[in-house]
């Protein structure tokens, strides 16, 4: 069994070997990308061949079916807001994803939908989702190309249109996902001033706050990704819900660990010891 | 009331806004509590010996100026009161003309000359990408100052600080949202080792005490942390006093405010339990 | 070649980029600078390109007499005037403007002063009035909204109600100098360590996403 000793020239030894090629310093990340993609792909696979990946029930998924329908009901559009990022940020994308579903069965039930962009590439997406949610539901004309509309790029315009929307057109469902930022509560309390019911999800922690506070529902932090997965069962999706919780867990183990050892070795005086070799690997 | 719901929330608002116009009117000023973070802000950069070389990020518009102007007006002074050089760059198109405004104001009360003393980069496109392309190669990300329009080799300064951001001694970057002091710790704190200060707006504050103090040296937060910041820097800038005092009134607004929020907690809770009660 | 193309050039940027995270030499580290000037051009662009499209959406809204067509015009206005006036301002083409004096008594004249004007008298108060809109609807979520409805509600209406004093000097004359120590508490070990484990779920999430389209894996970028 190796000593503290040996193993910290061990560890010094490979490191003089990659460092002209690798900032070795970085090795800690390395290893940690390298270690989360084997357990994704090992997920994604075992959920291609079938194997189920339980994802609970998620409270604000039902919500969306109870706005559609609410909405349906009452004869009254849908309002779907994508966030304020652009497509590369990730939640704009799962947005997209979560748009394609809602326009599904807005089409089905018949119902209007309206999704207001603040920004042009997004448009082109949501668009996309809308359409593609349409014939999905083998409704092609209930896609209505004036619905999906373009504000403006500018923050608190966008908000402004929105809220002008809103209280316009009285929706009866907003459905707010996506990467928000100061003008959540904006969108929030006018949503609710126009009596519709809303559920909103992000997974911006600041705004989190000003959602639970002023919608219906909500779908906080993770759940949103989550909420993907659950809906379109995609197993690339679910393999990466499973990756994660896989290497929360190895973190959580991790960071057990490394609290003891920091604990034991606190009084340690200079040189290798569990802890330092600890921190070389995972630091 | 039949339901607390029904309650006309204009009289909200016009509580809040008599609250705010009459405190604001009277010109009440309060002192900003002690703040750890703000002396840790204020204490890295008086450590820092003269000619240090600091890159100053303005990350914010309008929106957010009430909170980080103060900030920003008072960063510049404590910077150009210790002799230190300061790389003036923006990654919020709307930020630029504040930039210029404050720079063309303060730096004549130091004497500084533009190009030696400071360049003013201007607004890079790109947001993160932008950051991480400044780490990699300040010449190929800009390749002009905004200022004067001059190649970056024939400012003095730029000259001095080479290419890369590991010249800079410390990074400072007034953050509205995105892009801003999480990106700048992703691809900068975190890939050069930086030293990095930063005064955000007070909703993300609670972001930055989780990066404190290993890969944050020190935070300013919201308009609380603005005015400690601004009372420690007036002690030796009278420039600063009546921006001090300016935010010490929004201080004491913020106070009343806060209290009035806490009263319609209270009150909404009051009158929800006794109408569950009947 | 139409999906293949685009999929092969994200997969070779996505890892020269990576590499050069992770690598000393000098080769990736040129990769690198080279990459990222060209994704700095490609922003840039982007913007003419959100122009383009806002002109395009616009005039088409007007010319179908939409019902948004009076608010459509006024932008079109707002957007070609302000970009016409910045434009002549950078090049000279307007003259300068007296914009008051220095304390010798000279005239100071200036080129921007029109843009500046729009910039200050203009677009930002109407930013920071949106902005301040939060303050009024933080009061009425606050009173409609804050119920102390469970045991979760309860801590969650108590911390909210520390930070708030904590922040302000009167919350401490209140409660005889503890609202900030106990703030202090809530923020930097019970905030902190719940913004971590955030922190790091989201960015699994991220990285998840991001190892796909960096493998070629995730396509829902492109269209169908």
């Amino acid at each position: 069994m190796l000593d503290v000793a040996g193993a910290s020239e061990v560890l010094n030894g490979l490191y003089e070997q990659l460092n002209p090629w690798v900032d070795t310093s970085k090795l800690p990340t390395l290893g940690c990308i390298i270690a989360y993609a084997v357990v994704m792909f090992w997920a994604q696979s075992r959920a291609k061949r079938g194997v189920e990946i339980p994802i609970r029930r998620i409270p604000g998924l039902d919500a969306l079916d109870e706005a559609i329908g609410r909405s349906t009901e009452m004869g009254r559009p849908v309002l779907y807001v994508p966030g304020i990022d652009e497509i590369k940020e990730i939640q704009t994308l799962y947005s997209m994803m979560i748009l394609r579903h809602v326009a599904r069965k807005t089409a089905e039930y018949g119902t209007e939908l309206i999704v207001p962009v603040k920004d042009s590439v997004v448009m082109a997406f949501a668009e996309e989702a809308v359409k593609q949610g349409c014939q999905d539901a083998g409704q092609p004309d209930a896609f209505i190309p004036d619905n999906v509309r373009y504000l403006s790029n500018e923050q608190f315009a966008y908000c402004a249109g929105v809220a002008g929307i809103m209280n316009r057109e009285k929706p009866a469902a907003n459905i707010m996902l996506g990467m928000f930022f100061a003008e959540s509560l904006i969108l929030a309390e006018t949503g609710f001033a126009s009596g519709a019911i809303q559920v909103a999800g992000t997974a911006k922690q600041h705004q989190l706050p000003f959602f639970v506070a002023a919608c219906d529902y909500t779908i906080i932090g993770e759940e949103y990704f989550a909420v993907t997965a659950y809906l379109t069962r995609d197993p690339n999706l679910l393999g990466t819900i499973r990756a994660a919780d896989v290497i929360k867990i190895v973190v959580i183990a991790s960071v057990i660990v490394g609290a003891a050892l920091a604990t034991i070795y606190v009084d340690a005086g200079p040189g290798p010891n569990w802890s330092t070799i600890f921190n070389r690997l995972f630091g | 009331m039949a339901n607390v719901t029904d309650f006309d929330r204009r009289w909200i608002f016009l509580a809040m806004g008599v609250l705010v116009v009459g405190l604001y009117t009277t010109g009440a000023k309060s002192p900003a509590p002690q703040l750890e973070y703000v002396q840790a802000y204020y204490d890295v950069i008086e450590a820092l010996p003269d000619d240090s070389i600091v890159m100053l990020s303005a990350d914010f518009d309008p929106a957010s100026a009430a909170e980080l102007l103060p900030m920003y007006q008072a960063t510049i002074h404590h910077l150009l009161r210790k002799n230190i050089r300061v790389v003036n760059v923006a990654t919020w198109p709307a930020a630029p003309p504040y930039t210029r405004n404050e720079f063309n104001q303060i730096t004549p009360q130091y004497g500084k000359l533009y190009g030696t003393d400071w360049v003013e980069l201007g607004f890079l496109p790109g947001d993160d990408v932008a950051m991480a392309q400044m780490g990699a190669s300040l010449h190929s990300a800009f390749s002009t100052d905004s200022r004067e329009n001059k190649p970056l080799a024939e400012l003095p300064l730029m000259g001095e600080l080479g290419d890369s951001l590991q010249g800079i001694d410390l990074l400072i970057t007034l953050s509205a949202g995105y892009p801003g002091i999480l990106e700048w710790l992703a691809q900068v704190g975190g890939r050069y080792n930086m030293t990095i200060l930063t005064g955000t707006t007070a909703v993300q504050t609670s972001d930055l005490y989780a990066f404190y103090p290993s890969q944050l040296a020190g935070f300013i937060g919201g308009a609380t942390g603005a005015t400690r910041y601004l009372e420690l820097v007036s002690e030796q800038t009278e420039a600063m006093v009546h921006a001090r005092d300016v935010n010490q009134n929004r201080i004491m607004i913020q106070e009343w405010a806060h209290m009035l929020i806490l009263a319609l907690i209270v009150v909404g809770n009051v009158l929800y339990f006794a109408g569950r009660g009947k | 070649m139409k999906r293949e193309i685009p999929i092969l050039l994200t997969v070779l940027c996505g890892l020269a980029i990576t590499w050069s995270f992770f690598s000393q030499s000098d080769v990736s580290k040129a990769v690198n600078a080279e990459l990222l000037a060209w994704a700095v051009v490609f922003f840039s662009v982007a913007f003419l390109l959100g122009i383009g499209n806002l002109i395009r959406i616009s005039l088409k809204q007007i010319s179908s007499g939409h019902r948004d067509r009076p608010y459509k015009i006024v932008l079109l206005v707002v957007l070609l005037g302000y970009l016409g006036i910045g434009i002549a301002e950078i090049h000279g083409w307007l003259a300068p403007l007296a914009t008051g004096t220095d304390p010798t008594g000279q005239v100071i004249m200036s080129e921007n002063v029109r843009r500046d004007w729009i910039y200050y008298r203009i677009f930002q108060p109407l930013q920071a009035t949106m902005f301040s809109l939060l303050a009024f609807y933080i009061a009425s979520a606050a009173f409609r909204a804050f119920r102390a409805r469970s045991f979760e509600a309860v801590l969650l209406l108590m911390a909210g109600a520390i930070v708030m004093l904590g922040q302000v000097p009167l919350g401490d004359t209140l409660t005889f100098d503890m609202a900030s120590r106990w703030q202090d508490f809530l923020m930097k070990y019970i905030n902190a360590a719940g913004q971590r484990a955030i922190i790091m779920g989201a960015a699994f999430g991220t990285l998840a996403t991001g190892l796909r389209i960096v493998l070629g894996l995730e396509r829902s970028y492109l269209s169908e």
